[in-house]
């Protein structure tokens, strides 16, 4: 798989910097449909709805509006928080423009350690 | 134990909730397939909308001169899209369109939930611990009584386990649990078909897993390498019988795209390159909902994939670059098309909720429009969503049901339907949008 991707990947290098434009969208258009050969069958293939159930049995509501997603790659709060408590998590002052840096800075920093710390001894909420 | 003293923080709260989601879901098979479908269902979107732009000229993108624009030729945009109801190829991508978003916002959600939940809040919600019937009820209220029952018992199974081995030790025992439970081998048993009872064995096999860790027990895991990105990319491939047939359209449209946008998908090529053999898990991305001001509403990120951290900081996910077609910043793939693929999952979970009656839900997943515009006319959107939505619940549409479509009828009924949504709610509809998997 890792020699497919890098055979994969040097083409695409070649197509996308080297050759102009117009030839690009062509060699792009056969790499891609060659692409979808390599692309191993996995279980995945079988898949089949037999049933057409939609019941109280499938999860719905509650959690497409609370916030996090579960692939597993996103950590999402859609829940809008308030400047203050933003501040207050982060320990500066924020504002518009530097919101998003400081965020991200924090995170880099002490967020992310802060964050599994309250995981390993857990958290005691003060009203 | 004594654990640390949280002051009031929902944002902290909030963080470190869906924070420990991650860390149980991360780098499991299960997480793999539902991204994998996630992101096919991003690429049926991305086509669908490109075909109907490229055959309606409907505008791409949702402003105030395009809501004009679409007010006053509503009447030949209905007939333009009527026309595609018997479009072969749009039928298909839209089967695999629905297909992928039934498995991920219904099917496997059910299954990770059982566990996600019930283990976060044994870790990190006290309060919630309190009250814990409450918070069953309104999580797991909808399933039948078995599957509600399951939820339980992993519940009082993880305050048992911590009470009984207080330490950091078991907390973090208690997330490994969780995670192996989820890492099954990609084999037979990570297949679903979409029945009831097979939903319910693999949950009684997850819980098994999970008490067998928390046992001591060995349990068999998924390999490393069938987890990388390439990989996840790839079992999004196969979910529908046709795949070869839309696999071709999508690749085919894609290509098209990329001609169009040769700099964004370079940049793309580039970005996806990095990551390519990486596990699919290794880092969180994070998008954390502000009001700055009382009517500045932010999107704060945290994506080390497109490069934003505080070492490699680009003001967009792709540094700057703009669609060429529509001159628009790409901030999402979906901007590479205009406003409106993600809107097709989005009148899907409309339909879903007129389906089952539920209003209040129905009206829940237009709350966000409040906080959305720069011009203040959050309030206007949501209201015009409401309006949209009770007069929708009140004059339900004989044919047009979720379980119809998925069984492959009326989509001609459900692009009018789609189309309708823009013209009732203005320019409000763009934001009406899920990001990337399921929420939770």
């Amino acid at each position: 798989m890792k020699i497919k991707w890098l055979v994969i990947e040097s083409i695409s290098f070649f197509v996308l910097r080297v050759l102009p434009n117009p030839l690009q969208g062509k060699i792009i258009k056969s790499l891609l449909l060659q692409t979808i050969k390599f692309f191993p069958k996995t279980t995945i293939q079988n898949h089949k709805i037999t049933s057409t159930f939609l019941t109280k049995n499938i999860m719905t509501s509650r959690l497409l509006t609370d916030g996090g997603h579960y692939t597993g790659r996103f950590v999402m709060i859609s829940q809008p928080s308030d400047k203050e408590e933003l501040e207050s998590m982060i320990g500066e002052k924020v504002d518009e423009h530097t919101c998003e840096s400081k965020f991200r800075k924090w995170l880099d920093t002490e967020g992310f350690k802060k964050l599994e710390n309250l995981i390993d001894e857990g958290i005691e909420t003060e009203k | 134990m004594k654990g640390l003293k949280l002051k009031n923080n929902s944002a902290l709260q909030n963080l470190i909730h869906e924070y420990v989601h991650w860390k149980i879901v991360k780098d499991t098979s299960l997480a793999s397939i539902v991204d994998g479908i996630s992101w096919r269902l991003r690429f049926d979107q991305l086509c669908l909308c490109e075909m109907i732009h490229q055959k309606t000229n409907l505008p791409r993108l949702l402003n105030h001169e395009n809501d004009e624009i679409l007010q006053q030729n509503k009447e030949e945009f209905r007939r333009k899209i009527n026309l595609l109801e018997n479009d072969y190829t749009m039928k298909q991508i839209f089967h695999d369109l629905i297909t992928c978003h039934y498995y991920t916002l219904f099917y496997y959600q059910t299954i990770l939930a059982i566990i996600v939940e019930p283990v976060t809040w044994a870790l990190v919600e006290p309060e919630w611990m309190k009250e814990k019937e409450k918070y069953l009820e309104a999580y797991f209220g909808e399933l039948d009584s078995p599957t509600h029952e399951m939820a339980s018992r992993i519940l009082s199974k993880c305050e048992l386990f911590l009470n009984s081995k207080n330490s950091r030790e078991a907390r973090r025992t208690l997330i490994k649990a969780a995670n192996n439970a989820l890492d099954m081998p990609m084999a037979k048993e990570n297949l679903v078909d979409g029945t009831l009872e097979k939903l319910q064995s693999m949950i009684e096999t997850i819980i098994g897993r999970f008490e067998n860790v928390l046992d001591g027990k060995q349990i068999s895991l998924a390999i490393q390498k069938e987890k990388t990105f390439g990989n996840v990319l790839s079992y999004g491939l196969w979910i529908t019988e046709d795949h070869n047939v839309i696999n071709k359209t999508v690749v085919e449209i894609l290509s098209n795209i990329a001609n169009r946008e040769p700099e964004l998908f370079g940049y793309m090529i580039d970005r996806m390159r990095m990551w390519l053999n990486q596990p699919a898990y290794a880092y969180p991305t994070i998008l954390f909902n502000c009001m700055i001001t009382k009517d500045k509403f932010v999107k704060l990120r945290y994506d080390q994939l497109t490069g934003l951290t505080s070492s490699e900081e680009t003001s967009s996910p792709i540094g700057n670059r703009k669609v060429r077609l529509t001159g628009m910043p790409l901030n999402r793939i979906d901007d590479i098309v205009g406003d409106l693929p993600s809107l097709l999952s989005t009148s899907l979970q409309v339909l879903y909720y007129l389906g089952v009656d539920d209003k209040e839900h129905c009206l829940e997943l237009g709350k966000n429009l409040q906080h959305v515009d720069k011009e203040n006319h959050g309030e206007k959107y949501y209201e015009q969503y409401k309006s949209f939505v009770n007069k929708l619940f009140e004059n339900k549409p004989d044919n047009l049901t979720y379980d119809s479509l998925r069984n492959g009828n009326n989509f001609g009924a459900f692009l009018q339907f789609w189309l309708e949504m823009q013209i009732n709610i203005g320019p409000g509809t763009k934001y009406l949008f899920m990001e990337h998997g399921m929420g939770a």
